[in-house]
């Protein structure tokens, strides 16, 4: 059976930065699923690391207050022994897995606390069952789908069998197929009596599994929901407190004026490409007009960003043509015209300030310093300017790059999951943006698995599937769009039952 | 090319412990031996091993880089040029030899490889750091290959002349972005390692048992009689 948590009068503050978290007193009761929400920065993810004692052992700081767990101090069990007793999930499995294979990521927590050799193959065996993953506990981890390796990082915490889960932003890199399986996975151990707390964004998936949501704003729980509390706010509200929609389906399409063209920009034909025997682009036919702004929707390992990258030259079809305004283009020329933004921004950033991240590469005159003032007064980062392009938040970074794009004056943009990770606000903000750029004449591909992103954003969606494209459609309503995203249309319709 | 199931059951099978002896080895051989033929003899060992693990495309590649590294320092101390750099090819040719198994050694699981490791006297603090290494390695080229692929796209990268012209600001282009996200990814993985027990003090056993098995003591032997002939007999 799970365990209790008791939070009193917790305020910490990182070394040398402001308070993150004031005051906080809370009580999760045995058993129960919190999730901790609102905006990026707000403290969800320091109250996670102070329930699993990173905060203060490896992340440094001043802290205040007490954390019992079963009445006993969490300070007072050593920081080795903690992981037994609280297990972790993080945002991105490729920067917590130690081991480049599955069975040995499972069995990593096992060996450290000491398991015989028979033991620990017990528990990666019952761990591996339980996530459904047994047959390819021999696999490279490298070359699995976040969904699987989210599993693996569930198998890993599930080996210890820890009383009390700790998810920090679980859901943030899955298409929404593999967020249905994950949310199965949190019934099942909410089933077996499990605490569990998720720090999240993506709200929809747990409105049926979570007994508790926690708004969390200025490093204070500012509000508490139930799910069915959750559930009842109107769509404003949601959007005062930064959130995401706890319902897909209260979303309609942002109403906005198409500015895409007759004139065709990008087409490809009979574009084919694969890896190994893995073919990611099958004799793909697609066509995007100028100022068009297209979802590339379809689960994870669709061949999406294969192609966003033959697009942008960053690699070769191997049968088939890309056309660019008309003309066959090479690879090398491609890169001129079509810039792909890729998830990750932070190799991205070569600049020591904003201005200098624009202008880079290339001799700073006064015209393109203008230019470059421009674009961020544009993208709302002026007040920026002097930062660090690194210390942004992931949707400011996300603006930066597009004008980055807009500074190399690139016509066809493609953007890769440019909201995943972003709280409501953010997501709406860069949303905000993309359709301005297309209103400047820009052609825009979003690849993505984010509904509420390609329904604020998106005019048209083609859906890719084992790289061919198995829809292509307008975006006119929600519930087509989320259909073809692969949103349980049964699970909402139950849902609206019960409230 | 892909590796065989078999050749992949060789790598299963092998200790981490064989590997390990293999690269310092390569490493005692590449920087003792003073016969040209017997350097090349143990690199063409060296190449056919990673065949037998079922690394092909490597093993071909890596002695042909040799060839070619051996052939540009013949030819430049002919003709007397200096580009590239002889002092490159050199250390090239030096460095090559060792990279052949250290190719084999990341290639291995690492929780095998670490298991193995375990078995050697060496003090859990150095093993402790020795294991972010390992694991840390594999990540730093992954990342790699994201930096590059944002300079290609920035135009830092567009013509080898373009590099040529501008060497230090290329590398700063690639250091800067690597730095951050280095120290990004070690923090995480810090974090993931202490929250999943790392430091506990138990005595800790593996899920791969490692032991010195017949294939290990054949190659151990190989490569051991291979050493002895390249730097005392030619």
């Amino acid at each position: 059976m799970g365990k209790e948590i008791a939070i009193h009068d917790l305020s910490f503050s990182y070394s040398g930065s402001d308070m993150q978290l004031a005051h906080i007193d809370l009580q999760i009761r045995a058993g129960e699923v919190i999730v901790l929400t609102g905006p990026s920065g707000s403290g969800k993810s320091s109250l996670t690391r102070v329930i699993n004692g990173l905060i203060p052992y490896f992340f440094e700081g001043a802290l205040e207050g007490t954390v019992n767990v079963d009445g006993k101090p969490l300070a007072d069990i050593p920081s080795w022994a903690r992981g037994q007793l609280v297990g972790n999930v993080f945002q991105d499995p490729r920067s917590q897995f130690f081991a480049n294979e599955v069975a040995g990521e499972i069995a990593f927590g096992c060996e450290n606390y000491g398991y015989d050799h028979a033991d620990i193959c017990m528990h990666v065996q019952r761990a591996a069952t339980a996530m459904k993953i047994d047959d390819m506990l021999e696999h490279s981890l490298h070359t699995l789908s976040y969904g699987m390796r989210q599993k693996v990082a569930i198998a890993s915490a599930q080996a210890i069998d820890p009383e009390i889960y700790v998810m920090d932003e679980p859901s943030a890199n899955l298409d929404i197929a593999s967020t249905d399986r994950f949310a199965e996975i949190i019934r099942d151990l909410k089933a077996q009596g499990k605490t569990i707390i998720i720090a999240e964004h993506r709200l929809y998936y747990l409105m049926d599994l979570a007994d508790r949501f926690l708004c969390v704003a200025q490093g204070k729980i500012a509000r508490e929901y139930s799910a069915q509390e959750m559930q009842a706010l109107p769509m404003q509200a949601i959007r005062a407190l930064g959130l995401r929609a706890p319902d897909l389906h209260q979303i309609s399409p942002v109403a906005r004026v198409s500015a895409a063209r007759e004139e065709v920009v990008l087409e490809a034909r009979d574009l084919t490409h694969a890896f190994g025997e893995t073919v990611v682009a099958d004799s793909i036919h697609l066509r995007c007009r100028l100022g068009e702004v297209v979802a590339l929707i379809g689960p994870n390992g669709a061949g999406k960003s294969t192609l966003g990258r033959i697009f942008a030259g960053l690699m070769k079809e191997q049968s088939g043509e890309v056309q660019l305004f008309g003309e066959r283009t090479k690879p090398k020329k491609r890169a001129e015209k079509v810039w792909y933004i890729p998830q990750d921004l932070d190799s991205q950033l070569f600049g020591e300030d904003l201005l200098d991240e624009l202008t880079t590469g290339a001799p700073v005159t006064p015209l393109r310093r203008e230019q470059a003032e421009e674009i961020l007064a544009a993208l709302e980062l002026s007040h920026f300017v002097t930062q660090h392009p690194s210390t942004l938040s992931g949707g400011q970074k996300q603006r930066l790059a597009l004008g980055v794009a807009l500074m190399h004056e690139a016509p066809i943009i493609i953007l890769d999951e440019p909201t995943s990770g972003l709280d409501g606000a953010n997501m709406r903000n860069v949303s905000r943006m993309i359709g301005k750029l297309a209103e400047r004449g820009h052609t825009i591909i979003v690849i993505t698995h984010d509904a509420e992103c390609a329904l604020a954003c998106c005019e048209r969606a083609i859906r890719l599937e084992k790289g061919r494209i198995s829809a292509d459609f307008a975006i006119k309503d929600a519930s087509i769009l989320l259909e073809k995203m692969g949103y349980d249309e049964k699970e909402a319709i139950s849902w609206h039952n019960k409230k | 090319m892909m590796a065989s199931a078999s050749a992949r059951k060789r790598i299963a099978q092998v200790d981490g412990r064989t590997v390990l002896f293999l690269t310092i080895c390569a490493c005692l051989v590449s920087f003792l031996t003073t016969d040209l033929l017997g350097h090349a003899l143990f690199t063409c060992g060296l190449a056919l091993m990673l065949c037998f693990f079922g690394c092909y495309k490597q093993g071909i590649g890596y002695f042909a880089a040799y060839l070619a590294c051996v052939l540009g320092l013949y030819y430049e101390a002919k003709v007397g040029l200096s580009f590239p750099s002889p002092l490159l090819l050199s250390m090239l040719y030096k460095l090559l030899l060792p990279a052949m198994p250290a190719y084999l050694l990341f290639r291995m699981p690492s929780v095998k490889l670490t298991a193995s490791l375990r078995k050697l006297p060496i003090p859990s603090k150095a093993m402790l750091v020795l294991m972010v290494m390992l694991r840390f390695a594999p990540t730093v080229i992954l990342e790699f290959k994201g930096v590059c692929e944002a300079m290609k796209m920035r135009g830092f990268l567009r013509s080898p002349w373009a590099v040529l012209r501008h060497p230090l600001n290329t590398l700063e282009y690639a250091i800067v972005p690597m730095v951050f996200r280095a120290l990004k990814i070690a923090d995480e993985l810090s974090a993931s390692a202490i929250v999943r027990g790392i430091e506990s003090p138990y005595k800790k056993q593996s899920y791969y048992l490692s032991r010195i098995g017949g294939m290990d003591a054949g190659i151990i032997g190989i490569t051991v009689a291979l050493a002895v002939v390249c730097c005392l007999v030619m």
